[in-house]
């Protein structure tokens, strides 16, 4: 596999994430260093990437304080196992959102009672809940560029990658809110993160 | 390319699998080039959804993490060379000298001791998997610098630290019963500064735990405190172990 970066900046051209203070190749060099122990290097992949991970666990198990656990549980993993991130098969940020994202799912998903709980609500707030919480400034590129290309989906394919990727779901779940057979759910996510990929220029 | 599992990059990608599926998703991914592909390309796109809802983190989260990982060993990477003196944090520096910690009044802060119950509960239980890295304990077996030490207050029991691995495995001696309403209770110390490790039960054969140690350690004790524990040591120990020296 190739390495791959994020290159293209759908609307406002000469700034993206890789622009950023705090780019691409230095998230990758600051995880080399913190496999081989620097505590400053953490430190400044924390100023980098705290958001990211903080606001998607947010996002993701809703309450602040289990957020915050959640986060810490996660750069905690990364202390730990920087040496086994591979910059060959995939980017720094691509590898800490994961790694992030899992955590949090397996955090709602434990709570099963409550999962189930907020799927009967989940429908409806799904899509607009970004617009709540203290947003961080400096991903304003990525926030801008999500919006519009998330428009370029279909309904089905829209709701189908949120509901999965922020409210936690599995595809059964999903399939089961939007009164949707289960194959048809996994066809439209796929569809979804083409359309997404697409839009974004997520470059190989 | 088997076409099902083809369908499942989008789900996967998305964490939206059920774990057999995942499971099978993923070995698949070893045999289907271009599934792989896409699925990169996915993981890179859903980090963005991500990036698009980032939160300023609360102070508290940066504190805490920084106190963490003086204390959290790390995994050694997967080819990784064995040279302990290569592997050791920098800034290993200022060490306090060790029997002044339980006379000074508690500062710690509540966070630490519920990270090292998740550091003790989660992470180092969580390294004990079949394909993980080797486990604390292992390390500390098998390190070219571990070293057995014996304790300098109370008698019987040792540790064995080996600090390229941030860890020691403490055998505490046999502990007679305690009254009703006490227990013992095993920390890690930095100076003046002591860490819960959790409680240790009364038993009339020696026991051993393991612990995560920083370069910033200088003794492990035990003292006793009401049922429960505490949130710093309460009373004098009745065994230590010093780290350094």
């Amino acid at each position: 596999m190739v390495g791959r970066s994020l290159s293209a900046v759908p609307d406002d051209p000469g700034r993206g994430p890789g622009d950023a203070p705090g780019s691409e190749d230095d998230a990758a060099e600051l995880l080399r260093r913190i496999a081989q122990g620097h505590t400053e290097a953490f430190e400044s992949f924390y100023r980098q990437f705290g958001a990211r991970v903080f606001g998607l666990c947010r996002r993701v198990v809703r309450d602040p304080g289990l957020a915050e656990e959640v986060a810490q549980e996660v750069f905690l993993e990364i202390w730990r196992r920087a040496g086994y991130f591979d910059r060959s098969k995939g980017s720094a940020a691509g590898w800490v959102m994961s790694v992030t994202h899992s955590r949090a799912v397996d955090r709602v998903r434990s709570t099963q009672a409550s999962a189930d709980r907020e799927a009967k609500v989940a429908a409806s707030t799904a899509s607009r809940e970004s617009d709540t919480v203290v947003e961080a400034v400096e991903h304003r590129w990525e926030r801008r560029a999500v919006r519009r290309c998330l428009l370029t989906l279909t309904d089905i394919q829209r709701e189908s990658v949120t509901l999965a990727y922020y409210n936690g779901y599995t595809y059964a779940q999903v399939a089961h809110l939007l009164e949707t057979p289960l194959p048809t759910v996994k066809t439209r996510m796929r569809d979804g993160l083409i359309r997404l990929r697409d839009c974004l220029k997520v470059a190989r | 390319m088997n076409a099902q599992l083809h369908v499942d990059t989008g789900a996967r990608a998305l964490d939206a699998l059920l774990p057999a599926e995942a499971a099978a998703f993923d070995r698949h991914l070893d045999t289907c080039p271009s599934c792989a592909t896409e699925y990169g390309e996915f993981t890179e796109t859903v980090a963005l959804l991500g990036s698009a809802v980032a939160v300023e983190p609360p102070p508290s989260l940066h504190v805490s993490l920084m106190r963490l990982i003086a204390i959290t060993p790390q995994a050694p990477p997967p080819a990784a060379e064995p040279d302990p003196a290569s592997s050791e944090p920098p800034g290993r520096a200022e060490r306090v000298d060790r029997p002044r910690w339980y006379r000074r009044p508690p500062t710690l802060l509540a966070a630490v001791i519920i990270a090292v119950a998740l550091i003790a509960g989660g992470v180092v239980v969580a390294s004990q998997g079949t394909s993980g890295p080797p486990t604390a304990e292992v390390c500390v077996q098998r390190a070219a610098d571990a070293r057995v030490i014996a304790p300098d207050v109370g008698a019987g029991g040792s540790v064995r630290y080996a600090p390229s691995c941030h860890a020691a495995v403490v055998t505490t001696p046999k502990m007679p019963k305690l009254a009703a309403g006490n227990d013992y209770q095993l920390w890690v110390m930095a100076g003046d500064d002591a860490v819960s490790a959790g409680l240790v039960s009364a038993s009339a054969t020696p026991s051993s735990v393991v612990v995560p140690v920083a370069a910033a350690d200088t003794a492990v004790g035990v003292s006793v405190e009401p049922s429960g524990g505490s949130r710093t040591p309460t009373t004098d120990p009745i065994w230590v172990v010093p780290l350094t020296g």
